[in-house]
C-alpha cells in the first residue's frame, strides 16, 4: 500500500488506544479503555471487525499469548501499531488538525 | 469453555466460519470467557453473543468483498457513489426483511438446507473421488494392468472386437502383474513413464520376547517410496542395494510398539519370519495406497525362482509408475501395448495381452464412482426442489407487495432501482444461509463417514473442503440472483380473475402452479429414484445366491510360509482342524476362494466335448480348494456326479468338480467322466454342482474349478463351520491350538457379514437418497400447503359470496383440494416422464430396470397424492369455513 487511505472515526480511535495501551492491547483491553475514555459502551462487533481490518490494512500487527484459566485456556491476541499505521494515524491527526485551525477565532465572532 | 451443547457447538463453529482467522478467532472467544469469568465466575458465554458477531463479521466480509470487488475498475468517486447505493439497498433491504421474519426465516432455512446437503455430498465425492491424492505430483500416478484382448469368463461370446481401446475399459480384464513381467518393465526404457514399482500385501510372524506374533505388512519394489513421493517421518526408505533385509515401520506400530522412538531407527532390528531386518525408517499412515494397511513395509527383491517363466502367470502385484513430464497416459497406453505385444511374441503366457495405464486416483474411486454419481444426482435434484420452492415463496411475496411496489414507483422509484433492490434481498438471505449451509455440511461429515462402506477408500479425507465450501456459496448467490429475477417475473404480472361459476375455472393460473408442478416432478423423480434403489436392494436381499450364508461361522487362516513350506504339513494341519472341529459336533471344511468374499482367482483352464466348442482353446474361471464338506456346509447343490471323498488325494486320480456354468458353456451333455486341463494339469471331472453368485447377487455366476483341498493344499484357507451350539469360536481356537499354537485363528465372524459388505454400497446410496427423497418431498408438501393457503386466503372475500350465494361448504372443499390434487398430478406425470428419460443414467447405476415396475410407479404416485390432499386439505377446510358476513366486512 503506497498511499495511505482514509481513516475511519472509529479506526483512529482504536490505532490510538493500541498505541497508547503498549504492551498490553489485546481485544477486550481495547474495549475497556475505549469504553471508559468515549464514555459510552462500544460494541463488541464494531471493535474486533475493526481491530481485524486494521491487521488486513497492515497498521496493526498481532500475536498469541498468554493463556490462561480465566480464558478456558485460550490465548490473549496482543496488537502492535505498525509504521504504517503510525503514519496513517499521523496524517489523520494532521488533517484534523488543519481541518479545525480557525475554529475558536469564527466562533469567537 | 463451560457452555458446550449443541446450540453452543453450532454457534461456535458459525464464528469460526465467518472469522476464517482461527488466531483472531482464538483470542475473540478467550477475551469473551475472559470477560465472562471477569464479571462472576458462573456466568457463561452467551452463545446470542455468538452469534451475533458470527452475523457482524459476515457483514463485514460481504463489505470487505464489495469494495474490493470493484475498485479496480471504477473511477474512484463513481465507485464511492455506487457503493453508497448498494449499501443503501443492503440496508433497506435488511430493514424490511427484519419485518418480515417468517419470510427470512422460510428462505434462509431452506436454502441452508439444499445447500447443506448438496454441499455434503459434493464433500464425500470430491474427498473419495476428486481431490488430488496426498502425494508429490499426484496427477503423473498411474496404475498399470496387463489387459487379456481375448477369451472370456466361462461364456462363449468371443464377438466382442479384438481392439485394445475397448479392452482397456473392460475393467474384468484386467489383471495385475506377475513378478517377470514386473522385471522385464522396470528393465526396459520408457519414454513416457519413470520409476515403475510393485506393492502386495505380506503376513510375517514377529518374534518378540519370546513370542511370535501375525502382522501384516507391504512388500514393496525398493523404490515406491520415490515413485509415490513420500518423505519418513524418521530415517530414511530402502537402499537400492538389492538383498540387503531392511524394514520400514509403519507410524502406527513405531508409536505403539516403540513409544516413537528415534533412537530404533537405524539401529534396531525386526526378526520377521526368522530373518532380521534392519529398522531403516517410518512411513507416515493413512496413504489411500497401497489399499493393504500394513505395519511394516519390506523391500520386493524377486528372487530366481519369483523371475522363472511359471512365474509369469502368477499376476498378483499391484503396479504403479510416473508419467515422465509432457507425458500422457495415451502415449504410456502405447507404449505399454507395444511392449506387451513383443513379449508376447516370446512368452506363451503374455500371448493374448496387452497392458495399460490408468490414472491412479481415478482407479482407487472406480468401484464407487456409480454410487457417487448417483449420490451427486440425487443432491443434485434435492438442491433445485428447494430453490423451486424458494421461488415459489419469492413469486408469493411479490404478490403480497404489489400494492406497495406501486406506491413506490407512483412517488417516481426507478424501475431498475426497485429490481436491484429486490436481487440485493435476496442476495442478503442467500449471504444468510451460507453460515447454517456449511455448519450443515460441516455436522453431515461425520455421520456420513460412518455411514460410507467400510472400503470406500479415502474416507479419512472427508472434509467440508474450502474448494468445495467456496464453490456452493458462489453458486448460492448466483442461484438467489436467478431466483430473486424469476420471482420477480412470475410474481409482478397482475392478477385478473375471471368470473365464472366455480372456483376452480375462475382460479388463475398462477405463476406459483408452475413453480408448483416443478417442484412435486422434481421430487417425484427422486422419490422413484429412492423406490427403485430400495426395490433393487430387495430383489438382491432376497436373491437365492446358490449357497446358504446363514448360519455359517467363517474365519480366513493364513499359514505361515517358511513354517508351512511343505504341502504335507499344511494339509495336516488343515484336516487336523476340521477333524477336531467334527468331533465335537460341529460341520466344518475350508475353502480357499469362498463367494462373496471378496477374493477371486481367475484362472486358466481348457475345456469341451468336441461337440461346439474348442477344447484347446483357453477360457477363465474362478478356482477353489476345497476339503470334502464345503458343498455340505455351504448347502451348494451337487448336480451330478458325486463330490469329494478322502480318497481323492495327493498320488491318487487328480479329480475336478466344476459348476452347471462351465458345464453347459463347454459340453453338450452331462460331463462327468470327462476330463478338462486347469492350470495345466488334467484332471476327471467327477462331479457337476449348483452355480454360486461369487462376485455378489448382481452378478452373473462365473465358471468354476472346485479341487480337492488333499490335492493342493495352499497356506490360507477360509475355515467355514456351521455350528452345533455357541461354542464354535472357542471350538475352533483350541483345535488350532493343539495342533499348532504360533498359527493365529482370528475371531469367527458370521458369513452373512461378506453380503452385508457386498451390500453396503448400496445400502449407503439407499440410505442417502431416501434422507433426500423424504426432505425433498417434505419441502414440497410444505410448498404446495402455503400455495393453496395463500390461494385460499387471497380470495376470501371470493368465497364468501359464494357461501353467501348458497354454495355448499362441501362444494368449495372439494373445489380447493381439486386443485391441489389437479397440480400434484401434473407433477407426478411430469415427474415420472423425465425419471424415464434418465433411465439410461439410472441404469448405470444398476437400478433403471426397477422403474418398469408398476408398483414402483404406482407406489410412488399414491404416496405423492396422498401427501397433496392432506397438504391441501388443511386450507379447504378453513376456505369451507368461511363466514360470509365477517369474509366480506374483511376486505
Amino acid at each position: 500500500m503506497n498511499k495511505v487511505s482514509y481513516l475511519g472515526e472509529l479506526e483512529q480511535m482504536i490505532l490510538w488506544t493500541v498505541l497508547r495501551l503498549e504492551d498490553g492491547a489485546y481485544g477486550l483491553a481495547v474495549r475497556d479503555q475505549l469504553e471508559e475514555r468515549a464514555g459510552r459502551s462500544v460494541a463488541r462487533g464494531a471493535v474486533y471487525t475493526t481491530l481485524d481490518r486494521l491487521v488486513r490494512k497492515g497498521y496493526l500487527e498481532s500475536r498469541l499469548a498468554d493463556a490462561d484459566e480465566s480464558r478456558a485456556g485460550r490465548p490473549r491476541r496482543y496488537f502492535t501499531v505498525t509504521a504504517a499505521g503510525r503514519e496513517a494515524l499521523k496524517e489523520s491527526r494532521d488533517a484534523l488538525v488543519s481541518l479545525w485551525s480557525g475554529y475558536e477565532a469564527a466562533v469567537e465572532k | 469453555m463451560k457452555r458446550r451443547g449443541i446450540a453452543g457447538r453450532f454457534s461456535e463453529t458459525l464464528l469460526r466460519l465467518a472469522m476464517r482467522d482461527r488466531e483472531a478467532f482464538d483470542g475473540l472467544v478467550g477475551d469473551l470467557e475472559e470477560e465472562a469469568s471477569r464479571d462472576g465466575a458462573s456466568r457463561r458465554v452467551d452463545n446470542r453473543v455468538l452469534v451475533a458477531l458470527a452475523g457482524r463479521y459476515a457483514l463485514d466480509a460481504l463489505r470487505h468483498f464489495v469494495s474490493s470487488g470493484g475498485s479496480r475498475r471504477l473511477a474512484q468517486t463513481r465507485q464511492r457513489r455506487r457503493q453508497a447505493a448498494i449499501v443503501e439497498d443492503f440496508r433497506l433491504a435488511a430493514r424490511l426483511l427484519r419485518r418480515r421474519r417468517g419470510f427470512a426465516v422460510a428462505v434462509v432455512g431452506t436454502l441452508a438446507l439444499g445447500f447443506g446437503a448438496a454441499g455434503a455430498v459434493l464433500s464425500v465425492a470430491y474427498g473419495v473421488w476428486l481431490r488430488p491424492l496426498p502425494f508429490a505430483g499426484p496427477r503423473d500416478l498411474v496404475r498399470i494392468y496387463e489387459v487379456r484382448l481375448e477369451g472370456d469368463e466361462g461364456s462363449l461370446s468371443g464377438d466382442a472386437p479384438n481392439r485394445p481401446a475397448a479392452f482397456d475399459a473392460d475393467v474384468t480384464r484386467r489383471s495385475r502383474l506377475s513378478p517377470p513381467l514386473l522385471h522385464d518393465l522396470r528393465a526396459a526404457d520408457w519414454a513416457s513413464l519413470t520409476g515403475i514399482a510393485a506393492v502386495s500385501g505380506i503376513s510375517y510372524d514377529w518374534e518378540r520376547d519370546g513370542g511370535a506374533q501375525r502382522i501384516s505388512g507391504v512388500t514393496a519394489s525398493r523404490g515406491v517410496f520415490s515413485v509415490l513421493g513420500l518423505e519418513p517421518l524418521a530415517g530414511r526408505f530402502f537402499s537400492d542395494v538389492a538383498g540387503t533385509r531392511e524394514v520400514v515401520l509403519s507410524e502406527g506400530l513405531w508409536r505403539r510398539a516403540f513409544g516413537a522412538a528415534r533412537s530404533v531407527v537405524g539401529t534396531d532390528f525386526l526378526t520377521l519370519d526368522g530373518e532380521r531386518y534392519l529398522i531403516v525408517g517410518v512411513a507416515p499412515d493413512g496413504l489411500p495406497y497401497p489399499q493393504v494397511a500394513g505395519e511394516v513395509w519390506t523391500p520386493f527383491d524377486p528372487s530366481g525362482d519369483d523371475l522363472s517363466e511359471g512365474m509369469r502367470g502368477a499376476r498378483y502385484l499391484d503396479v504403479v509408475a510416473r508419467l515422465r513430464s509432457g507425458a500422457d497416459l495415451v502415449a504410456a497406453r502405447g507404449e505399454l501395448d507395444a511392449f506387451l505385444r513383443d513379449l508376447g511374441t516370446e512368452h506363451e503366457q503374455h500371448a493374448g495381452w496387452s497392458a495399460t495405464a490408468v490414472s491412479l486416483r481415478e482407479d482407487l474411486a472406480r468401484p464407487f464412482v456409480d454410487t457417487l454419481q448417483l449420490l451427486l444426482g440425487a443432491a443434485a435434484l434435492f438442491l433445485l426442489i428447494a430453490c423451486t420452492n424458494v421461488a415459489g415463496l419469492v413469486a408469493t411475496r411479490r404478490i403480497r407487495d404489489r400494492g406497495q411496489r406501486e406506491l413506490c414507483l407512483a412517488l417516481g422509484a426507478a424501475r431498475a432501482r426497485l429490481l436491484r433492490q429486490e436481487v440485493a434481498e435476496m442476495v442478503l438471505l442467500g449471504a444468510a444461509a451460507c453460515l447454517p449451509a456449511a455448519a450443515i455440511t460441516a455436522a453431515a461429515m461425520a455421520p456420513l463417514r460412518n455411514l460410507a462402506p467400510a472400503d470406500m477408500p479415502r474416507l479419512a479425507e472427508i472434509r467440508p473442503d474450502a474448494l468445495v465450501i467456496g464453490l456452493l456459496g458462489i453458486t448460492l448467490l448466483a442461484a438467489c440472483i436467478v431466483i430473486s429475477l424469476l420471482g420477480n417475473a412470475l410474481g409482478r404480472r397482475p392478477q385478473v380473475p375471471k368470473r365464472g361459476p366455480h372456483p376452480t375455472t375462475t382460479a388463475p393460473t398462477t405463476p406459483r402452479s408452475v413453480l408448483m408442478v416443478a417442484q412435486v416432478a422434481l421430487t417425484t423423480v427422486l422419490l422413484l429414484g429412492g423406490a427403485a434403489l430400495a426395490h433393487h436392494f430387495r430383489g438382491l436381499a432376497t436373491a437365492r445366491p446358490g449357497f446358504n450364508a446363514e448360519g455359517i461361522a467363517v474365519a480366513p487362516v493364513v499359514l505361515n510360509a517358511y513354517a508351512y513350506g511343505d504341502d504335507a504339513l499344511r494339509l495336516q494341519f488343515f484336516e487336523a482342524t476340521i477333524e477336531g472341529l467334527q468331533r465335537r459336533g460341529h460341520l466344518a471344511a475350508v475353502g480357499v476362494n469362498p463367494p462373496v468374499s471378496g477374493s477371486t482367482m481367475r484362472f486358466g483352464y481348457r475345456a469341451g466335448d468336441g461337440s461346439n466348442v474348442d477344447a484347446e482353446e483357453q477360457h477363465w474361471g474362478q478356482y477353489h480348494v476345497v476339503s470334502p464338506d464345503y458343498f455340505e456346509v455351504l448347502e451348494i447343490p451337487l448336480v451330478s456326479g458325486r463330490v469329494f471323498e478322502p480318497t481323492d488325494r495327493e498320488g491318487a486320480m487328480p479329480v475336478v468338480i466344476i459348476n452347471e456354468t462351465l458345464a453347459r458353456a463347454h459340453f453338450a451333455i452331462d460331463p462327468v467322466g470327462r476330463e478338462m486341463t486347469v492350470v495345466g494339469t488334467t484332471r476327471r471331472i467327477v462331479g457337476v454342482v449348483g452355480s454360486v453368485a461369487h462376485f455378489g447377487p448382481d452378478r452373473a455366476p462365473p465358471a468354476e474349478m472346485y479341487v480337492p483341498l488333499a490335492q493342493d493344499p495352499w497356506l490360507l484357507g477360509h475355515l467355514l463351520i456351521r455350528p452345533i451350539d455357541n461354542y464354535a469360536a472357542d471350538d475352533a481356537r483350541s483345535v488350532a491350538a493343539s495342533i499348532d499354537a504360533t498359527v493365529p485363528v482370528p475371531m469367527l465372524a458370521p458369513y452373512e457379514e461378506y453380503l452385508r459388505t457386498w451390500f453396503a454400497p448400496l445400502r449407503f446410496q439407499l440410505t442417502i437418497v431416501s434422507l433426500l427423497a423424504i426432505a425433498g418431498a417434505a419441502l414440497a408438501i410444505v410448498g404446495l400447503y402455503s400455495l393453496i393457503a395463500f390461494v385460499v386466503a387471497d380470495r376470501t372475500r371470493e368465497i364468501g359470496i359464494r357461501v353467501a350465494l348458497g354454495e355448499s361448504a362441501g362444494s368449495i372443499f372439494a373445489a380447493v383440494v381439486g386443485r391441489g390434487l389437479g397440480l400434484a398430478s401434473a407433477g407426478i406425470v411430469l415427474g415420472i416422464a423425465i425419471a424415464l428419460s434418465l433411465r439410461g443414467t439410472l441404469g448405470a447405476a444398476g437400478v433403471g430396470g426397477e422403474l418398469d415396475e408398476p408398483m414402483v410407479a404406482t407406489g410412488v404416485a399414491a404416496v405423492v397424492l396422498a401427501a397433496a390432499f392432506a397438504a391441501a386439505a388443511w386450507p379447504a377446510r378453513r376456505a369451507a369455513r368461511v363466514d360470509p358476513v365477517e369474509a366480506l366486512r374483511r376486505n
